[in-house]
């Protein structure tokens, strides 16, 4: 469903991204995970489209992001650890531009779900000035799943969300996961991975370190078998990278 | 002020210095400071030396006339503060001083005499500024400064008045942008109904309109305009003392009037407070007292119904159409209505002065749009610079986007031109022959809008080529050698835009002259050169098309720091 191949970055001499490749298929969830500086972010990025590669190239749903962005981009739904809403736009205006902007046909009624599925039933008519960060993160949120996508990335997707919107948040995840859709969490909250991933990839400076089951990366980087990921990601992460 | 706000307002004026220094490493940062050093410099600076201390103010400003009028403009000038909306800027918080100084034990009172007194430091450098760009017209440098800086901080005490008496009035009622549009719709049929009876037929001479002039001085000399625009002649005396020791006097009820709307502000502030922010235990008091700092929007009625099939980039216009004032259809009709009482009034006048000025100002108006319509409508990708990540998920060509972001200025601006055009025209119906004055509508209503769409193609296209440029304005010294790079460099892309269809107009008037009239073959002319501008257009479209998708504003901000 995601395939990257060779993708690497580059800013000027600053090599961001290093020839990653990888794959992921229908229902599974992949947490992302490495130090500061990683290049998780660009790695989201550019699985998005939102910047091009400097090299490589990504498939979604085996239509190629860079020679077909359109019918790629319409699969796919990027949420950035900042909720970026357009401040004039109320909750409801935001899922109609998205309705038009994606061709969603009836979207009221999905709408509709959605608002009440994440809480936000009795916001329809708020601006984003009106609502706290966690609101606004659903509101993303809400505006992502209208087209129902089915390649979804998550940028630090519990940053800001009260305790019952964390468990809603990491349900939500498992739910679109369960009906066939690729998922991508990037995360430096561990436990969220350990929870909610079927399968880890662990990145250090712009390298692919590890990729595999939490289970076969444990049995990579810890003798002990009930290491937790904490141990694991800093046993990987202290030795140097791994060939792509 | 409280000592540790003191220390955050130096320690951060001084830190933005440094940053600004440290910024000029960077090659196209230098360039501007540069550029902006050598015009204060020779251009600004020389002019000042060249003058005196304290010269007298020059004769045209201190004539009768001229004082009144300009006691007229500025009058006019805060009355539209309390009819449109505006912002509370001066007091808006950022969320670093709503985070710190909100729980911090300070009064309100510190914090609004701490924003205010930023704003009057800030006030300070625009008078400097504006000090030096008038250096010949009135006064010393040090007095105009001074009497500027009275002028500016009285003009955003009021607007802050304003506001605040709008808000308390208004409630939590909706729509009164349309009403008030409609009551000045009414006031001004109302007037154009009396001028109409008083003067209809009549052609004044310029012997007439001195006349009129003298009139109006003489007007303001006694009753209740000499008392509605006192405030404005106490406002501008101090810019035309002749020497300190007028200033010293004429400042006296300028200060007056500062501290009057200081009070009238803190009272206003007080009252708000207590009857919007002071929620019962449990509310979110932050998010409130930010809103409230921020004069709290409200959410606009779409102009039209958004479909979810069709062609997705309109979605972008109407966003964009949302977040300007233009919003409501409503509106639109409104102004539309004015506009045709306007023309209905002029086409069948006789040929008056108000016809006249209404012409006049109506040609300005179009004029004016034109060179400064780019600028100032800017609901386009220079509104979303910092949601371009989320732009470039949607599945859209980045011409489409383009297109959809560059359609709602254009829209607004087109529409206040035809309506301008239409007033123009109708002014000019009784003067001009029919056939002449038919062509010029069709060919200026035709072209207007084709070069407001270069003009914001120009204006996009930059701000994605030079992102930091438009993201950053408004902080350092270099910021102003930008934009005069900016403009100069908008300016020569224009040019090099019109030189094409400068020559196809030219050889479409020499090839049509051979079997048509000269007004016949200038019509030709600029029919030929349609083409030629619209393939620009479709060339414009997709480069910035281009230039959006190259944009990368994480590299960008990165280069900044």
């Amino acid at each position: 469903m995601i395939a990257a191949q060779a993708l690497t970055k580059k800013y000027g001499g600053f090599l961001a991204l290093n020839a990653l490749s990888f794959s992921l298929h229908p229902g599974e969830v992949l947490g992302l995970i490495g130090p500061n500086g990683a290049g998780k972010t660009t790695t989201l990025r550019c699985l998005a489209g939102i910047i091009p590669p400097s090299d490589g190239n990504v498939r979604i749903c085996g239509q190629d992001l860079a020679s077909n962005p359109i019918a790629a981009k319409r699969l796919l739904a990027f949420f950035p650890d900042e909720p970026r809403l357009f401040d004039y736009l109320t909750v409801a205006q935001h899922l109609n531009f998205i309705a038009r902007l994606y061709q969603v046909h009836g979207y009221e009624s999905l709408a509709g779900e959605l608002l009440e599925e994440l809480e936000l039933a009795g916001k329809r008519d708020a601006l984003p000035s009106e609502l706290s960060r966690g609101m606004k993160q659903k509101v993303a949120i809400a505006c992502g799943l209208l087209h129902s996508p089915r390649v979804i990335y998550f940028d630090e997707p519990l940053t800001g969300l009260d305790p019952l919107g964390m468990r809603r948040m990491k349900d939500s995840i498992l739910k679109r996961a369960q009906q066939g859709a690729a998922i991508i969490v990037s995360s430096h909250l561990l436990h969220l991975v350990e929870e909610i991933c079927s399968r880890v990839l662990i990145l250090k400076s712009g390298c692919k370190v590890a990729d595999g089951t939490i289970a076969a990366i444990r049995e990579q980087f810890s003798q002990q078998p009930d290491a937790n990921l904490e141990a694991v990601f800093f046993r990987a992460t202290s030795q140097s990278a791994v060939a792509p | 002020m409280n000592a540790a706000l003191v220390y955050l307002r130096w320690n951060s004026s001084r830190n933005r210095l440094l940053s600004s220094v440290k910024r000029l490493r960077n090659p196209r940062y230098l360039v501007g400071a540069v550029l902006a050093a050598w015009y204060f410099g020779w251009v600004v600076l020389r002019g000042f030396f060249l003058h005196g201390a304290m010269p007298s103010p020059s004769k045209v400003l201190i004539s009768p006339l001229v004082v009144t009028i300009g006691a007229v403009l500025l009058s006019l000038f805060s009355l539209t503060m309390w009819i449109f909306p505006q912002e509370r800027k001066t007091l808006a918080f950022s969320e670093a001083e709503v985070g710190f100084l909100f729980p911090a034990p300070l009064t309100r009172r510190r914090l609004i005499d701490y924003k205010l007194t930023t704003s009057a430091i800030r006030i300070l450098f625009s008078a400097l500024l504006f000090a030096f760009f008038t250096s010949g017209l009135s006064g010393g440098f040090l007095a105009r400064t001074l009497a500027l800086w009275l002028l500016f901080s009285v003009l955003s005490l009021h607007q802050l008045v304003a506001s605040f008496a709008r808000s308390l009035l208004r409630g939590k009622e909706s729509g009164s942008g349309v009403k008030l549009l409609s009551i000045l719709a009414g006031v001004l049929f109302g007037a154009l109904v009396v001028y109409r009876e008083q003067f209809a037929g009549r052609r004044l001479s310029l012997p007439e309109l001195h006349h009129w002039g003298q009139r109006l001085v003489l007007l303001t000399l006694s009753g209740p305009l000499h008392w509605l625009l006192l405030p404005s002649h106490w406002l501008l005396a101090p810019l035309l003392a002749p020497d300190w020791a007028a200033l010293s006097l004429a400042m006296l009820p300028a200060i007056a009037l500062l501290a009057l709307h200081y009070y009238c502000v803190i009272r206003l502030d007080a009252v708000y407070q207590k009857r919007f922010i002071d929620l019962p235990a449990g509310s979110d008091r932050d998010s409130a007292a930010l809103r409230a700092a921020s004069d709290q929007q409200r959410s606009r009625r779409p102009p039209f119904i958004l479909k979810e099939s069709g062609a997705p980039w309109i979605a972008l216009l109407w966003k964009n159409l949302i977040s300007s004032a233009f919003a409501n259809v409503r509106m639109w009709a409104g102004l539309l209505g004015i506009a045709m009482i306007l023309a209905i009034f002029c086409a069948r006048s006789n040929g008056g002065a108000v016809q006249l000025i209404i012409g006049v100002l109506s040609g300005f108006a179009i004029v004016w749009s034109v060179f400064a319509g780019a600028q100032i409508c800017r609901q386009d990708f220079r509104q979303d610079l910092l949601r371009a990540d989320l732009l470039k998920t949607f599945p859209l060509r980045s011409w489409q986007v383009a297109l959809g972001e560059l359609l709602a200025p254009w829209c607004i601006l087109t529409f206040l031109q035809w309506l301008s055009l239409l007033v123009a025209a109708a002014c000019l119906a009784r003067v001009a022959p029919p056939q002449q004055l038919v062509m010029g509508v069709l060919v200026a209503a035709i072209f207007l809008p084709l070069l407001d769409m270069l003009l914001l193609m120009i204006a996009n296209a930059t701000a994605l080529l030079l992102p930091t440029w438009v993201l950053l304005s408004g902080r350092g010294f270099e910021v102003f050698g930008q934009r005069m790079l900016l403009t100069i460099g908008q300016l020569l892309a224009l040019l090099l835009c019109l030189l094409p269809t400068t020559l196809v107009f030219a050889l479409g008037v020499v090839l049509s002259k051979l079997f048509f009239s000269l007004q016949i073959a200038l019509f030709a002319g600029l029919l030929a050169t349609t083409p030629v501008l619209l393939l620009e257009l479709f060339a414009g479209l997709n480069l910035v098309g281009k230039c959006f998708e190259r944009l990368d504003l994480s590299t960008e901000l990165l280069q900044v720091e």
